[in-house]
């Protein structure tokens, strides 16, 4: 009896070990399906190279911790610059026009802050007036002299010249300033503004409350939460075109370098980001599980002459540099698709200027073709010759040597500066390539300690580029103009150029002072643009994007309001419905698995009726 | 306790002279973080005119930032005994603040790292000593010179790319989960951990090995003393001879190692932290240099001084417990 009662004990356990694993085993295998039926909240992961502010809290107005990128659309602007056209994008703005001087800006109504406070004009002014307090370049480049309140729907500013980058500029400001949550500061400036460098030392420690109560902005998502490395967004369900939003949250995710960066793809983690791939172009464009997206010719890359180096100082000599660079195998060294070689020597050549001026003017100007003998007469030209080694002289027999400078962290350009020194060498020229640090660059850059250095800029208005270097002046990697110069056999008074073309007030007015710029820029050689550059963003499977660029769509902020824009747009960002959701069409076959699962299933069932039906009798 | 005394105050004076020290060294660097913030803010296209950035630049630094260097140095010390070690200029935020949250996450991996390195790399040192002669050993010493040469944040970035991308079976970044709220629940304790894997595995592969390697030379010369010679005569235990008699006398350099390294623990790595977006301490050591942040780096090396001088204090005290021999005249 007693082994008996052993055994059944025995048998009973092993029964219900059976039935327990049986049903444990149906339910893993089914688990697939149970995940499939369940509709998660659509995040959009973007990898974003960003500082962050400190965690959990946001000051629009603190100087440090700009996070852009994905953070951008908590805040809309007027109406962003829709760049390569003289076009802008209604946001908050409606409609805006000229009367005499003063620019009146039509709002949007029915917008409400991130806390629910209404949106309305003077919300606008207290952005200007800490603009003001900033020192924004609206204000110091006498672009405004004033803006007020006309009434709760409409602001209009002053404007004292060039009304084309008043439009620009004006328009594309992101109104972040709301008047309820920076009123002090705002008050304290038109009582006293001869305080205002104290104003803004202080608005940076301003902390305006804890995240979650905080007005952070007018746009689709609101701030919900931020770490040192994470940044999440919600969905602003009061926000004027919430029924175009397809996402529920975005997680931005700091990218600390692009070998990491490229991982977060690579796993198919990011949804959204633009890391330099440390891998071969082929393996960046064919990369499994991501989409590769150019957004062309967002920026361009250049090299900047020292003008105190008094060889560098002699158009003649940077001339010759111009024509002893392959600017071909310039970019082709740094190995990576976002780099063309530039094709007509103006700044922007390929994005902006294009657009104001045809063809027949383009192909006038010197194109710069590869001819290293022409560089080389050019060198002599100028008084320099060859020693017995082949290396370029002074008349005292000392060798020519300069020192290019750039940031070691960018390997694509350490790559092709490490050209640029290979290249020149090949002329003569002994070029020394210095890898440095971004700090000490920086700071080589704003000292003028360099012969030749790198610089990157993105697409903007023609007249801002002139506007920098005349009133950067003597700031050697903006203002390397003099003031007058020798051009075409006399003096040419740049401030005055400037100051003219200040006073146009229309496309067709500026567009002969953008063809003068264009050609000084050819000829002169400030600086040598070598690549017209784009950029390059990666998106997963997750998500449909625009099937491809399209200039429209490109905001501002070197391309990186796209993301904003598509976000906005119906129809041009849309969920991968076969990863979101349950898919639309039962599958072909039934898998393997269901049928594990239901035999599985049956087994536990006659186990059961076994144990308590038979069993029993 | 007179030699304790000495010991300390001279500790005090080393904290204070490195802090001076570290104060110019940092200053010495090319660059600084106006000419660095004006860069940002112009090739960001966040400022339009050179005019701008320099404007915007300047409400970032601190007030005494154009006083005589020594009015700073004498500034910050006054600041560092009132318990204020001023703002981060690249965040704004209390270099104390910064500190006090990163710090902990830091002590957390590296404490871990530190106890499984060494005693893997002891307990291996010392089976290779026992072992010596035989080809395990020859194998084991070349695979151990191999793991001690490669730096730890080459490991990082091996572990990152097999155990995030290849096979996705660790969190690639971040302390923790973002998803899931902070608190002491068993959801956040098996995430925190789960984070931690990769940054203390990074630290492990690559230090146990120097550990392995101090260990087996010092356990060897012991094996040939004679008083091993006499316990394996008296015909006691194998285990009992390896611990008692070669582990317990070869553990004493190592033992000194350790307390050191204690110090550093506090330092964290900027690479390996960067790599796994780990919220330690390394990794504001790496921005804080980028950036040119003067206050935060000061406060970085303070933190690092007072904690690698004291280990050596410590270090110093208990070896004269742990080894008897060992004699400190008054």
């Amino acid at each position: 009896m007693k082994d008996g009662t052993m055994k059944d004990g025995l048998r009973n356990k092993l029964v219900v070990a059976f039935v327990v694993t049986a049903l444990a085993g149906a339910l893993f295998l089914n688990l697939p399906f149970t995940q499939a039926a369940t509709k998660s909240p659509v995040i959009f992961v973007y990898s974003m190279e960003a500082n962050f502010q400190p965690e959990g809290h946001f000051n629009n107005y603190a100087e440090t911790g700009y996070i852009g990128h994905a953070a951008v659309s908590m805040i809309d602007q007027l109406a962003p610059h829709v760049l390569g056209t003289t076009n802008f994008y209604p946001e908050l703005a409606t409609n805006w026009n000229f009367v005499g001087d003063w620019l009146v800006v039509k709002l949007r109504t029915g917008v409400t802050w991130h806390d629910g406070v209404p949106f309305n004009a003077t919300d606008v002014w207290s952005t200007f007036i800490l603009h003001k307090i900033r020192g924004y370049s609206e204000w110091g480049s006498n672009i405004i002299d004033d803006v007020q309140v006309v009434n709760a729907s409409a602001v209009k500013f002053h404007v004292t010249g060039l009304h084309d980058l008043a439009l620009n500029w004006l328009l594309s400001a992101y109104v972040n300033g709301p008047y309820h949550v920076y009123k002090t500061y705002v008050d304290a400036f038109i009582a006293h503004p001869d305080t205002a460098d104290a104003i803004s030392v202080d608005l940076n420690s301003f902390t305006p409350r804890s995240v979650a109560q905080g007005a952070i902005g007018t746009g689709p998502f609101m701030l919900s939460n931020m770490t040192e490395s994470d940044l999440w967004l919600k969905k602003f369900t009061n926000f004027y075109a919430a029924d175009t939003i397809v996402i529920d949250y975005i997680h931005g995710i700091k990218e600390p370098s692009n070998e990491v960066g490229w991982g977060y793809f690579f796993s198919n983690t990011a949804d959204w980001g633009e890391p330099f791939a440390p891998v071969p172009v082929a393996t960046v464009l064919n990369a499994t599980g991501t989409k590769v997206f150019l957004a062309k010719q967002t920026r361009h890359d250049f090299v900047v002459f020292n003008f105190k180096n008094p060889l560098l100082a002699q158009k003649t000599f940077r001339q010759a540099f111009a024509y002893a660079l392959n600017r071909t195998e310039l970019v082709l060294s740094a190995n990576y698709p976002v780099f063309h070689a530039s094709q007509d020597i103006i700044p922007y050549s390929e994005f902006y200027i294009k657009n104001w001026l045809n063809t027949t003017f383009l192909n006038s100007l010197n194109k710069y073709e590869y001819d290293p003998d022409t560089a080389k007469s050019l060198f002599e030209s100028i008084g320099l010759r060859y020693n017995d080694q082949g290396q370029l002289c002074y008349t005292n027999g000392s060798v020519v040597t300069l020192y290019v400078k750039f940031p070691a962290p960018w390997t694509d350009v350490a790559l092709m500066m490490a050209n640029v020194a290979t290249q020149l060498n090949r002329v003569g020229v002994t070029v020394i390539p210095l890898a440095l640090d971004w700090a000490t660059v920086d700071h080589a850059m704003n000292i003028g300690d360099f012969d030749l250095v790198w610089y990157t800029a993105g697409g903007d208005h023609p007249y801002q580029q002139g506007f920098d270097a005349t009133n950067g002046y003597g700031f050697p990697t903006y203002g390397q103009f003099p003031k007058v110069i020798t051009w075409q056999g006399s003096n040419f008074n740049l401030t005055k150029f400037f100051v003219d073309w200040g006073k146009a007030t229309s496309v067709a007015a500026e567009t002969p002072y953008v063809a003068k710029l264009a050609q000084i820029y050819n000829d002169y050689l400030f600086a040598l643009p070598f690549s017209d550059t784009d950029t390059m963003f990666y998106g997963s499977g997750r998500f449909i994007y625009p099937p491809s660029y399209d200039t429209a769509w490109m905001c501002n902020e070197y391309a990186r309001g796209i993301i904003v824009a598509q976000l906005l747009m119906p129809g041009k960002f849309q969920l991968n419905m076969t990863y979101w959701t349950v898919p639309t069409e039962a599958p072909a076959q039934t898998p393997i698995e269901t049928y594990i699962a239901i035999g599985l299933a049956v087994v536990v069932a006659i186990l059961l009726a076994y144990i308590f039906l038979v069993r029993k009798k | 306790m007179k030699w304790i005394y000495r010991r300390a105050i001279l500790a005090l004076l080393s904290i204070s002279f490195t802090v001076a020290l570290t104060f110019f060294l940092i200053r010495l660097m090319p660059g600084n973080p106006m000419d660095y913030y004006i860069q940002i803010l112009m090739r960001s296209g966040r400022a339009r005119t050179i005019e701008e950035a320099i404007a915007r630049a300047k409400s970032l630094m601190p007030v005494n930032m154009n006083d005589p260097i020594w009015k700073q140095l004498l500034d910050y010390i006054a600041g560092v005994l009132h318990g204020d070690l001023g703002r981060s200029i690249s965040s704004f935020t209390p270099v104390s603040e910064i500190i006090v949250k990163s710090l902990p996450w830091t002590v957390f991996i590296s404490s871990i790292a530190l106890t499984l390195s060494f005693t893997i790399g002891t307990i291996m040192g010392l089976v290779l000593a026992y072992k010596r002669g035989t080809k395990f050993e020859g194998f084991s010493v070349a695979a151990l010179t191999i793991f001690g040469a490669i730096p730890n944040y080459i490991m990082a970035l091996i572990l990152f790319y097999v155990l995030t991308i290849v096979y996705p079976i660790l969190p690639m970044r971040g302390g923790y989960d973002s998803l899931i709220p902070v608190g002491l629940t068993f959801e956040f304790i098996v995430s925190v951990i789960t984070h931690a894997i990769l940054p203390v595995a990074s630290y492990v592969l690559t230090d146990f090995a120097g550990w392995a390697l101090g260990i087996r030379a010092m356990a060897t010369t012991i094996l040939g003393e004679d008083y091993v010679t006499v316990a394996k005569a008296r015909g006691l235990k194998e285990s009992r001879i390896v611990t008692n008699y070669v582990g317990r006398n070869s553990i004493l350099p190592q033992f000194t190692g350790l307390v050191l390294s204690i110090g550093f623990l506090f330092g964290g790595s900027p690479l390996v932290e960067t790599i796994f977006t780990y919220p330690g301490i390394g990794r504001f050591f790496a921005s804080a240099v980028s950036a040119r942040d003067y206050p935060l780096l000061q406060g970085l090396f303070l933190v690092l001084s007072i904690t690698v001088i004291s280990a050596n204090l410590i270090a110093d005290i208990l070896y004269t417990r742990i080894d008897p021999r060992v004699k400190v005249g008054d």
